[in-house]
C-alpha cells in the first residue's frame, strides 16, 4: 500500500521535472539594481536589517547599495521603506551574467 | 528616477508638497501609505474617483502627501465628513484614514456607528499604540503595562480591540495586519475598497519614537520585529489554545459578511418617498 502511490508519484514528478530541466536554461536570467533615493532617505536602517542579501549598508553618510549583484528582487525593501526611498529596477541580465 | 513599485507610489504623491515627510525615521505611515497606493493602483481606480479623508494626528498628514481628493477633517469627525461625502457623491471611492486616538477615543462613537450603519467607505486605523504627535501620552489602544509619558509605571487600563468593536458593530468587512506584514496588507486594503458596505483595516505601526523607547524597543526595526514575532494568521488561530494567543496579534480577514450598505438603504427610502409623492392622495389630508 505504501509503495504504490510512491511508483504513481513518481512519473508525474518526472514529467514536469523533464520538461523543467529543457526550460530552465531558456528562462531569461533576471537581475535586479536597488537604488536608493538620497534625498528622501533618512537613514532609518530597515532596509539595512530584514534584506535576506545584505545588500545595504549603513555608515555615518547614511544607507549605501553596497552589493547590487546579491539582489533577489524580492522588493521587501521596497514594500517596506517608510520614506518611499528605496526603488528596486529591474534588469535583464546579459547572458555574460556580470556584464555591468 | 524610481523605478518598479516606489516608482508607481511616487506617480500619485504630490511631489510640490516637501519631501521627504516629516514623520520620523522609519514610522510605519509610511508603510501604509505605500500599501494604500498600491492596492488602488491593483483596483484601477481613476485618482479623481478616490476620495481621502484623513483625522488628527501624524497619519492624518496623510492626505498631504496622496494625490487624490483629499480631506483634512477635526480630531476624530474624519467618518462623519466621509459619511456626508459618499451620501452626496456616490461615484467616489471613500477612504478615511485615522489613528487609534483618532478612531477609538475623541471619534470612537462615530466609529462603531459608522460601522452599525454600514456606509460604503474604508476606515484604515493606523494603531501606533498611543499619541505620538502630542507627545506620547496613552491611547485607548495602549496595552496593558506599557509604559508612556502618563503612565510611567505601566498602563492600569486594558487595550481596546479595535478590530472586535467593529466586528460586533457588525461591519461589512474587518481585518488586520501589520507594517511587517505589508504584502498582506496590500491585499487586505484592495479587498477592503472592493467590499461593499463598511470596511474596516486596523494596521499595527510602530512608534518607536513614543511608544518603543519606553518599552525597549526603541528603533522601528526591533518593533517590526516584535509585530514578525507575534503576529498569528487567522487561519491559524484555531489549532491555538486561548493561553497561547495571549499577547499575540491575530492578523488578515476577521469578518466578511453580506449586508446592505447605509447607500442601498437609502436609496430604497428615496424610492418609497418618491412613490409616495406620486400618488394624488390630498382629499384625505385636507379632511383630516
Amino acid at each position: 500500500m505504501g509503495k504504490a502511490p510512491v511508483t504513481k508519484t513518481k512519473p508525474d514528478s518526472r514529467e514536469p521535472g523533464g520538461t523543467g530541466d529543457a526550460r530552465k536554461p531558456e528562462k531569461p536570467k533576471k537581475s535586479y539594481r536597488p537604488f536608493i533615493i538620497q534625498a528622501w532617505c533618512k537613514k532609518c536602517g530597515i532596509c539595512v536589517a530584514f534584506c535576506p542579501r545584505q545588500v545595504y549598508r549603513c555608515d555615518d553618510k547614511g544607507v549605501h547599495v553596497d552589493k547590487p549583484e546579491e539582489c533577489i528582487g524580492c522588493r521587501f525593501c521596497e514594500m517596506h521603506c517608510p520614506d518611499l526611498a528605496v526603488s528596486v529596477q529591474e534588469r535583464d541580465a546579459a547572458p555574460g551574467g556580470k556584464s555591468s | 528616477m524610481a523605478e518598479g513599485m516606489t516608482g508607481l507610489v511616487h506617480k500619485y504623491l504630490r511631489h510640490d508638497k516637501k519631501f521627504p515627510h516629516i514623520w520620523c525615521p522609519g514610522c510605519g505611515n509610511g508603510i501604509v501609505l505605500g500599501s494604500l497606493i498600491r492596492a488602488i493602483d491593483r483596483l484601477g481606480l481613476d485618482k479623481n474617483k478616490v476620495a481621502l479623508v484623513s483625522g488628527i494626528g501624524c497619519a492624518g498628514r496623510m492626505t498631504t502627501y496622496a494625490d487624490f481628493n483629499t480631506l483634512h477633517t477635526p480630531h476624530g469627525r474624519a467618518l462623519t465628513f466621509a459619511t456626508g461625502l459618499k451620501l452626496s457623491r456616490e461615484d467616489l471611492t471613500v477612504i478615511v484614514i485615522m489613528g487609534d486616538g483618532d478612531a477609538t477615543a475623541i471619534g470612537g462613537n462615530h466609529y462603531i456607528h459608522s460601522a452599525r450603519r454600514n456606509v460604503d467607505m474604508t476606515a484604515i486605523i493606523v494603531n501606533n499604540q498611543i499619541y505620538g504627535m502630542t507627545g506620547g501620552q496613552y491611547s485607548p489602544t495602549t496595552p496593558y503595562g506599557s509604559k508612556t509619558t502618563t503612565t510611567p509605571y505601566g498602563m492600569v487600563e486594558h487595550a481596546f480591540d479595535i478590530s472586535a468593536l467593529a466586528v460586533a458593530a457588525e461591519a461589512s468587512y474587518v481585518a488586520r495586519g501589520t507594517v511587517y506584514h505589508a504584502a498582506l496588507l496590500d491585499q487586505l486594503i484592495e479587498s477592503a475598497i472592493r467590499k461593499k458596505g463598511f470596511s474596516s483595516v486596523e494596521v499595527l505601526s510602530n512608534c518607536h519614537t513614543q511608544f518603543g523607547r519606553r518599552n525597549k524597543m526603541s528603533s522601528p526595526v526591533k518593533m517590526l520585529e516584535w509585530f514578525k514575532e507575534n503576529a498569528v494568521r487567522m487561519h491559524a488561530t484555531s489549532k491555538m489554545k486561548p493561553e497561547e494567543l495571549q499577547g499575540k496579534f491575530i492578523i488578515g480577514v476577521l469578518a466578511d459578511s453580506e449586508r446592505p450598505s447605509y447607500n442601498e438603504e437609502y436609496e430604497k427610502v428615496r424610492e418609497r418617498a418618491r412613490g409616495i409623492s406620486k400618488e394624488p392622495n390630498p382629499p384625505a389630508r385636507c379632511e383630516g
